[in-house]
């Protein structure tokens, strides 16, 4: 299947050399064997034979010439590629650029690109289709490889069109093997073409999310893949990006739809903003929520003017216990609904059945209503059971009757399950008349079955009553812990709603865009515009997906507006590959580091023929050996984990790279020394780990030095760190690169972006003046190593989760800070620094000596300490 | 030790010398008691103090030589004769040239420390047997008794036993012991030895061998030095094929050592150093014992 190229054949003839070599290792003697000897005396009158070489063993000679063999073979650039397009008809290229295509997009571009390489050294011309393009005349392939370059996925569901194309040429298209409805617009076309596709593996294909439904005791969201069976998990995610919680996905055979269930508590399923798949890339596997989930929108009704007793005006109950759970609008009818508010929540004092509520009401709004005198009194329309005109008093001092307590909720109620208080009582309600449609209605009852709270549909929407005031005149009820629980499970019933478009509502501003990959960046800066009233929900390449902003509301465009439609791409009738991505592989490098190992062992050879393998050699080989085979004893971490536990121990990460790792090893070691000298701390050593060693807890922080090439965390890794961080533990994250920095024009750091990749670090910000960071030990306002001026970012003051009492739980930063710490008590420093600044290095070592206290004293010094410093401080802000 | 001032490295050397000296004096004390013998006779009359025979009285015996309380009991005149127990001085030299500080094998004693050992328990057993003993061209006399033989050992492990010290004057008839390797110079050896023989003096020569110097276990490529580096190294191509030359010559050196010997009258021992150094002090034992 595949050919062997060389891209410089002419180095080949540097296998003629062999022979030389050859004639070279026979003639060449070894060199001698020195040997003291005392009767040389005796010795110096034997005449030898010819100083004969001796002879190099057959197959050390064998060996050297394999070698040389090797590195020449190696020089001249081998090339495994695959052959089967060479030599056949010009290449087009026709890449699906649908948002299914994100979560493997790069190896959809290794894919291409490597069928334009292949089409390249055929020397034919390419027609390439991806985006947005008419162009359909073919280019070469240097130019289509540029094209490639700047090629994303679309950010809508949108789907490519296939052009006319000619049909005498060879025809690939590079699928995301997923439909939504549309796949045949697209085969029918490729069939005629006679064209090959290209399939990525069924465990790649997207997974789309669908519908969003509350449940009691947290969440369900529908997700739906083209192949099952499927395995993933889902995240929840909040603004800020954590995770705040994951559960499994499974879509079993022979169905696209699997639904997952999340359990949260209230407070924090309001905080989910976002769900998509652990892993997966894509904005199209990324369910956005907006208003319409998570916290509610109510409006309350209250008289226009502010009371001057608030705890009286019944509202303000009402008010109290929803506040955690939902954003309330207080105001006049016309003003709340003209917000649309998802519930709406009416006092007795407001009792109104004026139509604009009825309408609110009948198009799918919720409206809990509380009784009082006016209710009691009038006759209102909007109640879910008839009420008796008047009322009932218990309890009173005329009446016989005690005040009664609440019955234990039913099944049917929505309420079931929530525990009672003794001591809630009813003294005062409206009665509803009897009957089987009361009885049916009845959610809540008192002791001797009288009904307290009732419920009805009306329209699409639902109106549900109190039998008491929202007040505590009535009863006591108002002012029980279950009155927030039973308007808790209320509020679910009003999210399937959908908000519907009113003619005045305005215009919607895209707030966020959700990328193709997934990312929830800024819009961009020509601002897009919906009117209400074109609101489709659809996205589409002039309305993207993403966060659509209205006054105080927000609403979501996803990426795929019909999930359920998906399906895999029917490839009747076309040739099937797989996307492999596999670019032309350069032996070079493999042959060239296999000869450069044979000459190591060559050293070896020649030492042991040559007599020369004392033991110190031997010793030395072995450690190489042992070095080049290593695997760190269990023992040995178990007994650096209990070191670590009995005193205070600095870590590093390892990478790997014998260079940063020493660099880092000195670096902290100063480091403990300094916080020795300076400071309280004093470390007792300084331990390597890696991200998976065990007893990371032990550590107050990690320095971990951060390359371009430092790979992704493996699942057990990320773990490990996440468990890091979540107890408490910061990581001080030096990418070192801030010469390049400016290089990189702003785009992400790779090494960076996939070690952080999946780890809970909330927003970041560049280290705010009044940080801690800034005067745990030195007030300093600027955070030197081998550079100081770049930037060091931390988390956002209240982006930290809880428990780490607002202790940033990553410091990253591009200042190569171990080039600056690291001094040794021997050699002296190990690297220079720019001084940009005046003694950048002592510098260094107080924010060095900063990030040991921050770390162990955690937000401790953000109080008095420096208290006159910082009043004067911060007279100098505002002068 | 009357020592005024000691550069560092003199003070080193002593260190080192004094570290071995109790392990090479114990080692010497260990290999003589598996010979010791005790005080030995002439077993002949002669000076002594041991009764040895009554004789009857010669004219020539001066008349306080007879013993009256033996001629009391008889009619005849008897003298007394004890046995004779003259002592002899043995003049120790061990070779101290670079040379004999080596050995081929780790496990080895070096020819030096096994010559010093061999020499020091031949001392001890001389000197237990009432001999008189001294370092060749070092010590000012031969001394006898245990003081004596502390002194000829802290003199014999701080010798230098340098060549030049066996030209130095010796009484004639004195008893030489002269342990060496005798590869400095080789050739030289028969010259020295005849002035020696000359004086005259006779004993015995221990040549120490290492196992390496008989066997030559060398192969391939070497450069051969001499440890000290008094001559030029010398390079061998395949060093295995010159084994048997080697060996041959080896043989004739010693043969050669063998015929000086001979001729002048010594007695020649010879000891490798791979073997315990019991039989070769039995065998130096023996012959000291019969000149003597």
């Amino acid at each position: 299947m595949g050919s062997l190229t060389l891209l410089a054949p002419l180095t080949l003839l540097g296998l003629l050399a062999l022979p030389l070599v050859w004639w070279i290792l026979k003639i060449s003697p070894p060199a001698p064997k020195r040997r003291l000897f005392p009767p040389v005396a005796i010795l110096k009158d034997i005449v030898t034979d010819e100083e004969t070489p001796q002879g190099t063993p057959l197959w050390v000679l064998l060996f050297r010439l394999l070698m040389v063999a090797l590195a020449v073979f190696a020089l001249s650039l081998p090339l495994f590629q695959r052959s089967d397009e060479l030599g056949s008809a010009p290449l087009t290229l026709i890449i699906d650029d649908s948002a299914a295509s994100a979560p493997f997009w790069n190896d959809m571009l290794d894919d291409a690109r490597q069928r334009l390489r292949t089409a390249q050294s055929a020397n034919q011309d390419i027609i390439l289709v991806v985006g947005e393009t008419d162009d359909l005349n073919p280019v070469p392939a240097s130019e289509a490889l540029r094209r490639l370059r700047s090629a994303t996925p679309r950010a809508d569901g949108g789907f490519p069109d296939i052009p006319q194309l000619p049909a005498d040429r060879q025809t690939v298209f590079l699928s995301s093997g997923v439909s939504f409805g549309s796949g045949e617009d697209v085969t029918t076309p490729l069939r005629q073409l006679d064209a090959t596709i290209a399939l990525p593996t069924s465990t790649q294909t997207i997974i789309v999310p669908g519908d969003v439904r509350e449940t009691s005791d947290g969440f369900e969201a529908d997700w739906f893949s083209a192949t099952a069976p499927r395995a993933a998990t889902v995240e929840a995610l909040s603004t800020r990006g954590e995770v705040l919680a994951a559960a499994p996905l499974t879509i079993s055979v022979g169905q696209s739809l699997g639904t997952v269930n999340i359990a949260l508590p209230p407070q924090l399923r309001s905080r989910v903003t976002q769900l998509r798949i652990a892993g997966m890339r894509a904005g199209a596997a990324t369910k956005l929520l907006d208003d319409s989930f998570g916290r509610p929108l109510v409006g309350v009704l209250a008289p226009p003017s502010g009371t001057s007793s608030p705890l009286l005006s019944e509202e303000f109950y009402a008010q109290q216990a929803l506040d955690p759970f939902a954003d309330l609008f207080i105001g006049d009818q016309d003003t709340v609904l003209s917000l649309n508010p998802s519930v709406l929540v009416m006092p007795d004092s407001m009792s109104s059945s004026a139509q604009p509520i009825i309408d609110y009401v009948e198009s799918g709004g919720v409206l809990i209503r509380f009784a009082g005198p006016q209710l009691a009194d009038g006759d209102d329309t909007l109640s879910p059971v008839p009420l008796r005109r008047g009322g009932r008093s218990i309890g009173g001092a005329l009446a016989w009757e005690t005040p009664q307590a609440l019955a234990p909720f039913t099944a049917e109620s929505p309420f079931a399950g929530l525990s009672i208080p003794e001591d809630v009582t009813v003294s005062r309600q409206v009665m509803a008349r009897p009957g089987a449609e009361t009885d049916a209605r009845t959610w809540a009852r008192l002791e001797d079955g009288s009904p307290v709270v009732t419920s009805a549909p009306r329209g699409d929407g639902r109106v549900i009553l109190f039998h008491v005031t929202a007040g505590p005149e009535w009863s006591n009820l108002a002012i029980s812990g279950l009155y927030v629980d039973m308007l808790k499970r209320i509020l679910p019933l009003a999210k399937s709603r959908s908000v519907a478009p009113t003619s005045e509502g305005g215009a919607w501003t895209l707030n966020r865009v959700l990328s193709p990959f997934g990312e929830l960046r800024p819009p961009p800066p020509t601002p897009v515009v919906i009117q209400d009233t074109g609101w489709t929900g659809l996205s589409s390449a002039d309305y993207p997906p993403g966060y659509y902003r209205s006054g105080t509301r927000q609403r979501a465009i996803q990426a795929v507006a019909n999930p359920e439609t998906i399906q895999p791409i029917d490839t009747s009738g076309l040739t099937v590959e797989r996307l492999d991505g596999t670019e032309p592989r350069s032996f070079a490098g493999l042959l060239l580091g296999l000869a450069l190992i044979m000459l190591a062992l060559d050293m070896l050879i020649s030492a042991i023929v040559s007599g020369r393998f004392n033991r110190g050699m031997s010793f030395a080989a072995a450690l190489i050996v042992s070095f080049s085979v290593l695997s760190p004893p269990p023992a040995a971490a178990q007994d650096r984990i209990s070191e670590a536990a009995l005193g205070l121990h600095l870590a590093y990460v390892e990478t790997g790279d014998v260079q940063t790792d020493e660099l880092s090893r000195v670096a902290m070691e100063n480091l403990s020394r300094e916080l020795t000298r300076r400071t309280t701390i004093e470390p007792v050593g300084v331990h390597a780990v890696t991200p998976d060693s065990d007893g990371l807890v032990m550590y107050p922080f990690l320095y971990w030095p951060v390359r371009l090439d430092t790979p992704a965390l493996s699942e057990a890794e990320r773990l490990n760190i996440n468990n890091y961080i979540a107890a408490g533990g910061t990581l001080v994250i030096d990418t070192a690169d801030e010469s390049e920095r400016s290089l990189r024009a702003g785009s992400a750091h790779r090494g960076l972006a996939r070690v952080t990749e999946g780890l809970t670090i909330g927003q970041l910000t560049t280290v705010p003046e009044d940080h801690v960071l800034t005067k745990s030990f030195y007030l300093t306002f600027i955070f030197p190593g081998r550079w100081a001026n770049g930037p060091v970012f931390v988390e956002r003051a209240g982006a930290t989760q809880g428990g780490r009492d607002g202790v940033t739980s990553v410091i990253i930063g591009s200042n190569d800070w171990a080039a600056a710490w690291a001094v040794d008590p021997d050699a002296g420093t190990l690297a220079d620094l720019s001084n940009d600044i005046p003694r950048q290095r002592e510098l260094a070592i107080r924010f060095g000596v900063n990030i040991a206290m921050y770390a162990l004293s955690g937000n401790y010094k953000a109080d008095q300490v420096h208290a006159a410093e910082l009043i004067r401080r911060l007279g100098q802000q505002t002068p | 030790m009357p020592v005024q001032s000691v550069s560092p490295h003199i003070k080193q050397e002593a260190g080192r010398l004094a570290a071995g000296y109790p392990a090479l004096l114990a080692e010497a004390d260990r290999v003589a008691a598996l010979v010791a013998a005790g005080v030995h006779g002439r077993r002949r009359a002669g000076q002594g103090e041991t009764f040895w025979q009554y004789r009857p009285y010669d004219t020539s015996d001066p008349a306080n030589r007879i013993d009256w309380r033996r001629s009391a009991r008889d009619d005849s005149v008897f003298v007394r004769d004890n046995e004779w127990e003259a002592a002899n001085s043995v003049y120790i030299w061990r070779d101290g040239s670079a040379g004999m500080d080596w050995s081929s094998a780790k496990s080895l004693p070096t020819k030096r420390d096994r010559a010093t050992v061999l020499s020091l328990a031949t001392a001890s057993l001389l000197m237990r047997g009432g001999e008189r003993c001294a370092v060749f061209g070092e010590s000012e006399r031969p001394r006898a008794g245990r003081v004596g033989y502390e002194r000829l050992a802290e003199r014999l492990l701080r010798s230098d036993g340098a060549i030049g010290t066996l030209s130095a004057r010796v009484p004639a008839y004195a008893k030489l012991l002269i342990v060496s390797d005798f590869l400095t110079d080789p050739a030289s050896w028969a010259q020295r030895l005849a002035t020696l023989a000359a004086r005259p003096a006779s004993g015995i020569l221990l040549h120490v061998i290492d196992p390496a110097e008989e066997s030559f276990p060398f192969k391939g490529r070497v450069e051969f030095r001499t440890p000290g580096g008094w001559m030029a190294p010398f390079s061998l191509g395949r060093a295995e094929r010159a084994k048997e030359e080697y060996r041959q010559k080896f043989l004739a050196h010693c043969a050669r050592m063998d015929e000086t010997a001979r001729q002048l009258g010594f007695t020649l021992i010879r000891h490798r150093t791979d073997q315990p150094p019991g039989p070769a002090l039995t065998s130096l034992y023996q012959a000291f014992d019969g000149s003597l």
